[in-house]
């Protein structure tokens, strides 16, 4: 009976105006908006593919000691190339940009800490609004609205039209009418979301896209069941309306109202609150507190090395053009502890420094990320980033693999001073004397001994695991509004106006 | 012969002191039609909707094949089948998918094309109009087109509210005809209307009824005996109800 009812449904809505206009504008915009992110997608890797050549032939330079470490430690020469974790742009940022062209196209790693590049080569500027056009918008807006078109109206308008009342009296259990228009709704918006994704494929085939990699076609089928999951809610919410009014008017209305909030004013909503609820600290205010950290650990360095030789050497005359090895080591001994406490005590001030940042990011992000989840659409574009490795997840994955390791360069370089440093405090100069050649622990390291930077794409059950939570989150939305919708029906008056 | 239509004691009170149908009893039996006679509000469409389950009754019950419809309205409304005012139909879809929908949810799902024309003729529709849509029918083709749909759900019970109402006189002599038929193949017929003068042409029973209530009971004798239109005016208007 179902069924029966389901495919009147279908036949209905497929001849509809609205039905028509809106697949054709949502299979065209999936197409359009394929070709648009394919194309910035190849610009992107095109980008990441240079400087991963560039990284290379640097580390493939063979004139002696050209891949040292020079300048590290205190001082401030640090931005070899092949020292940069460079991160290739998402390939399914194609149906999902999410924030992939944003994220930074590599990280630097400093003495000072592990700093974003600039975002990878992007020619959405020339595209403008059109940029923001992706599979996954097209699934919240124009489906999503297309899902509450469909259904807004159909018990209110068949109580109008008097044809509710001649179903009802044939032995129909009232929750079969209510599930029967469900599942034809849901039929009918299948074609075109099947259709889009197709046609997506083809398109970024043609245009050299390798969707189909690292499980790429179960991701991509992971999207399009998360998308039917999410027009299932937003037909169930038509079918509750409907079987709520009595008017189709006030049901369009309603429908609409509830509609534009779910998409467009609860996630904003959202951010709003975690916003206000963990405010985070503006990029150049931690900026201007780790320079004045960093000047101030300067100075008491400077002071520290002028104490120190006058302590260690016994107030020797600091040397010009001879250093006496006696003389050296004496300082060392006394001045290495003591480099080594100030590089604690610098990392221990940038990271709370920066720690609380991080924090109030997290907390904020986490807020965000739970009260989101009241929009359906914001549920989907979780599903959706996690699932094409496109989203917070996945910049916070990138910051901890940077974060550890930067953490791995600074014992292993970053934190270690070649070389010897005197400050004459006399006339306010730093004397700096290179590593002794003949010593080669003194030296600095070569960058290709150093621990290479290295990142896999999150594996399929990392992404698989929230991305199901999420689908399971909209699925059992959708069956509570449907169960809403069939015990509302059970009281709904039937009879004409 | 076992009574296929009844109500017995059949009321229906709103919370707010309205009685809209007050101890109403009465039984059509097979092959038998009852017109339930009265102005608008006294209660006629009220005791279809007990009937179709569309409203609760208060007290009381109305029984199709003796089962009650509150108890068991499913199996109740398997029995019957109903003619609004005004036939509802999905306009977008033609005559014959119409009726395959709703000879459908009556559990009737494969029909012959040719059944479904047989039963348009009988109700005297013509083969050019199994596939016209529906949205192009007049009044009384959307008549002709729910008892054609009656026929096809094999229902024992007929109950129509109004069926002549805004008909020509043609059409509407036409539909009296085909009900007769239907009778006389053994339907209980319930039918609610004004037309006094159709009733006494047709009717083996008649209900007047005012303000929720029967105020007379006719048999088909007791009809032929009696001046119908003068005793409705005297029970209707004697309390200024007729409009």
């Amino acid at each position: 009976m179902i069924g029966h009812i389901a495919l009147r449904e279908v036949n209905d809505h497929v001849r509809t105006f609205r039905y028509l206009t809106l697949s054709l504008l949502a299979v065209f915009l999936m197409a359009l908006g394929t070709y648009l992110n394919a194309k910035s997608y190849l610009t992107r890797v095109d980008a990441h593919s240079t400087m991963l050549r560039e990284q290379e032939r640097s580390l493939s330079e063979n004139t002696p000691g050209a891949n040292r470490l020079h300048g590290y430690g205190w001082a401030p020469k640090e931005m070899d190339v092949a020292l940069r974790a460079l991160r290739a742009p998402s390939v399914l940022s194609v149906w999902a940009r999410g924030v992939d062209a944003a994220l930074p196209g590599y990280w630097q790693f400093t003495s000072r800490g592990a700093l974003d590049g600039p975002p990878l080569g992007d020619v959405t500027s020339s595209i403008g609004t059109l940029a923001n056009i992706d599979y996954l918008f097209v699934t919240q807006v124009i489906l999503g609205l297309l899902a509450v078109l469909l259904t807004f109206d159909t018990i209110s308008g068949e109580r109008e039209s008097g044809t509710l009342r001649a179903v009802l009296a044939h032995p129909v259990p009232r929750n079969t009418v209510v599930i029967g228009k469900f599942v034809g709704a849901l039929l009918t918006i299948l074609p075109p979301v099947l259709l889009g994704t197709l046609i997506s494929l083809l398109v970024a085939g043609s245009a050299g896209v390798a969707f189909w990699r690292d499980g790429g076609l179960i991701r991509l089928g992971v999207l399009t069941l998360g998308a039917v999951g999410y027009l299932a809610l937003f037909a169930a919410l038509g079918v509750s309306v409907s079987a709520t009014i009595r008017t189709a008017k006030t049901s369009l209305v309603v429908t609409l109202v509830l509609w534009a909030s779910l998409v467009f004013v609860v996630p904003r909503l959202a951010a709003l609150a975690a916003s206000l609820a963990y405010p985070v600290e503006l990029a150049d205010t931690v900026q201007r507190r780790t320079e004045s950290i960093t000047t101030e650990l300067d100075q008491e360095r400077r002071l520290m090395l002028a104490d120190t030789w006058i302590r260690s050497t016994g107030n020797s005359a600091i040397p010009e053009s001879n250093f006496p090895v006696g003389l050296r080591e004496a300082y060392d001994r006394v001045r290495l502890p003591l480099e080594t406490q100030l590089f604690q005590k610098r990392r221990t001030l940038l990271r709370a420094s920066l720690d609380e940042r991080i924090r109030a990011e997290e907390r904020r992000g986490w807020m965000f990320a739970v009260l989101a989840r009241f929009s359906p659409a914001a549920t989907l574009e979780q599903l959706a980033t996690q699932i094409t490795a496109t989203g917070n997840a996945e910049a916070r994955r990138w910051s901890r693999h940077v974060e550890a390791h930067q953490r791995s360069l600074e014992s292993a370089a970053f934190d270690r001073v070649f070389g010897v440093e005197i400050f004459n405090p006399r006339i306010d100069l730093l004397i700096s004397w290179s590593p002794d050649p003949q010593n080669p622990m003194s030296l600095p390291p070569d960058i290709r001994n150093l621990p290479r930077f290295r990142m896999t794409t999150a594996s399929l059950y990392e992404a698989l695991v929230p991305a199901l939570g999420d689908l399971a989150l909209l699925t059992v939305s959708a069956s509570i509004l449907l169960v809403g919708a069939c015990v509302a029906f059970q009281r709904y008056d039937v009879r004409s106006a | 012969m076992n009574p296929l239509l009844s109500a017995v004691n059949l009321s229906k009170h709103y919370d707010d002191g309205f009685r809209a149908l007050h101890r109403l009893n009465l039984t059509v039996e097979s092959g038998e039609m009852l017109f339930l006679l009265g102005a608008n509000g006294a209660g006629k469409t009220t005791t279809i909707n007990l009937f179709l389950d569309f409203l609760r009754p208060s007290n009381g019950a109305a029984f199709v094949d003796g089962i009650e419809v509150a108890a068991e309205p499913l199996r109740a409304k398997a029995q019957l089948a109903y003619l609004p005012e005004t036939v509802a139909l999905y306009e977008s879809l033609s005559a014959e998918s119409n009726v395959r929908y709703f000879a459908g949810l009556a559990g009737n799902r494969h029909i012959a094309r040719s059944a479904i024309v047989d039963a348009l003729i009988r109700t005297g529709l013509s083969v050019s109009d199994v596939s016209r849509r529906v949205a192009v029918f007049s009044k009384g083709m959307r008549q002709k087109l729910g008892i054609a749909i009656a026929l096809l759900t094999h229902a024992k019970n007929l109950i129509l509210d109004e069926p002549t109402s805004g008909l020509d006189p043609v059409s509407a002599n036409g539909l009296m005809l085909l009900l007769r038929e239907l009778r006389d193949d053994g339907a209980a017929i319930l039918l609610s209307t004004h037309d006094v003068f159709r009733a006494k042409g047709s009717a083996d029973h008649v209900a007047i009824m005012r303000r929720g209530e029967v105020l007379a009971q006719l048999s088909r004798e007791e009809v032929e005996r009696t001046d119908l239109e003068a005793l409705y005016v005297s029970l209707v208007a004697s309390e200024g109800v007729l409009q």
